[in-house]
């Protein structure tokens, strides 16, 4: 059962009483929420996503809670976990990012049953590839761009490695656009499901992806990591893509996991584990379409 | 202080540290995890390699140079001393040998 077998009144309830339980990948998520506008964008959202059941165990136990600024007496939304919040308050226009962005602190703060990339991670063909990559350098589009031409969203954000055997758990989540990347996609993929743009962000304008929903409905399917490809996305620059050292691959892995100090000797083995199996890549781009043809042929040519 | 390992009489041996070292060779960039601290380090083949003879007893900076030299096919004098202070000193830094008095060397 998805949330959008609901009646928008039986969501609109559950997220105003106990709280709505969704599925998103390996987490039960409870939402609690009241302002209007929040709850039109998780409508709108999160209606292909699986409703968990009502005693699943909660993993993120999360709300937005209406409030007023002190000072201005503007409302304000305000991010709760476990009902006490984390951040200050964010206007209230801002309610769906700022839910985005608990939901990531959640995660990377939380769930150390996984080795936690930043890193968004695509599949096709049963093989995964990751994007390790710093904010800016163009990972979003790119992913976003590969899930609206034939690859599978595993996630955006978090490359969240299986300790038992190395493989990618899906986290198939709403991709935030940032600034100038949101025009590229609506250009390249008019049909794509793009929310708003919320002007003024801590991180510029953000406006959401929402995930195919074959993304969505196999969000229980693993994937072994293949390709190890560290994006950068260059105005005006030709395609590059050049194999990279091993060495220098397992470096940049390692020290772009949001856990690998918490769990020490496990993260290394499977740092080194993936880095084993994978080819590894940089990849200058600055044109969309040569960056994603670039991949196809990557996976076409262990397929053939 | 770390300068010091250039004094060829001082005898090395390695720590408890550097039993429960995992390491993995990335051609010639070895990515070395250390239990003891938790930290992982990145050590060039030399460095690795100094380790590796210290396995065999501890001795000085020569001895142990000798033994590389010897590992490797290679004729003493192609190999010098001085290329291995930096792997001497680092490795000292990381509490993975440590000096001892000449009296307790197992060379």
């Amino acid at each position: 059962m998805i949330v959008g077998s609901l009646s928008r009144r039986a969501f609109d309830e559950r997220l105003a009483g106990t709280g709505l339980k969704v599925q998103l990948g390996p987490f039960v998520v409870k939402i609690r929420a009241e302002l209007p506008s929040i709850v039109s964008h998780l409508w709108a959202f999160y209606r292909e996503y699986p409703l968990s059941a009502l005693e699943a165990i909660t993993d993120f136990d999360v709300g937005v809670r209406r409030c007023r600024s002190m000072r201005s007496g503007r409302r304000q939304a305000q991010f709760l976990v476990d009902g006490r919040p984390p951040f200050w308050p964010l206007p209230a226009g801002h309610a769906l990012p700022g839910f985005e962005w608990g939901l990531n602190w959640c995660v990377a703060t939380r769930a150390h049953n996984f080795l936690m990339l930043h890193s968004a991670v695509v599949e096709r063909g049963g093989c995964a590839a990751l994007f390790p990559a710093w904010p800016g350098h163009g990972k979003s589009t790119l992913c976003t761009g590969l899930i609206h031409s034939g690859w599978r969203l595993l996630s955006d954000e978090f490359g969240l490695v299986c300790p038992e055997d190395g493989s990618l758990v899906p986290l198939p989540r709403l991709i935030p656009l940032k600034n100038e990347s949101i025009g590229v996609i609506r250009r390249f993929r008019p049909e794509a499901h793009i929310g708003p743009s919320f002007y003024g962000t801590r991180k510029g304008t953000v406006a959401h992806v929402r995930p195919p929903a074959d993304s969505i409905s196999r969000a229980q399917e693993t994937a072994l990591p293949r390709w190890l490809v560290f994006p950068r996305w260059v105005a005006g620059s030709p395609l590059i893509l050049e194999p990279m050292d091993k060495g220098q691959a397992f470096l940049m892995v390692a020290t772009n996991a949001f856990n690998y100090e918490v769990l020490g000797e496990i993260a290394f083995n499977l740092v080194s584990a993936m880095v084993r199996r994978c080819d590894c890549y940089s990849l200058t781009y600055s044109d969309l379409d040569e960056a994603i043809d670039a991949m196809d042929r990557l996976s076409a040519s262990i397929h053939a | 202080m770390a300068r010091n390992a250039q004094n060829s009489d001082s005898i090395y041996r390695l720590t408890a540290a550097s039993d429960a070292l995992v390491i993995v060779d990335w051609d010639g960039v070895n990515a070395v995890y250390q239990r003891v601290s938790g930290e992982t380090h990145v050590f060039n083949d030399v460095t690795v390699s100094f380790l590796y003879c210290l396995r065999a007893g501890s001795g000085t900076v020569g001895t142990i140079v000798n033994r590389l030299a010897a590992a490797f096919g290679a004729a003493e004098e192609e190999v010098h001393v001085e290329n291995f202070v930096d792997a001497v000193v680092r490795l000292e830094e990381l509490g993975l040998i440590e000096r001892v008095d000449a009296g307790v060397s197992g060379a």
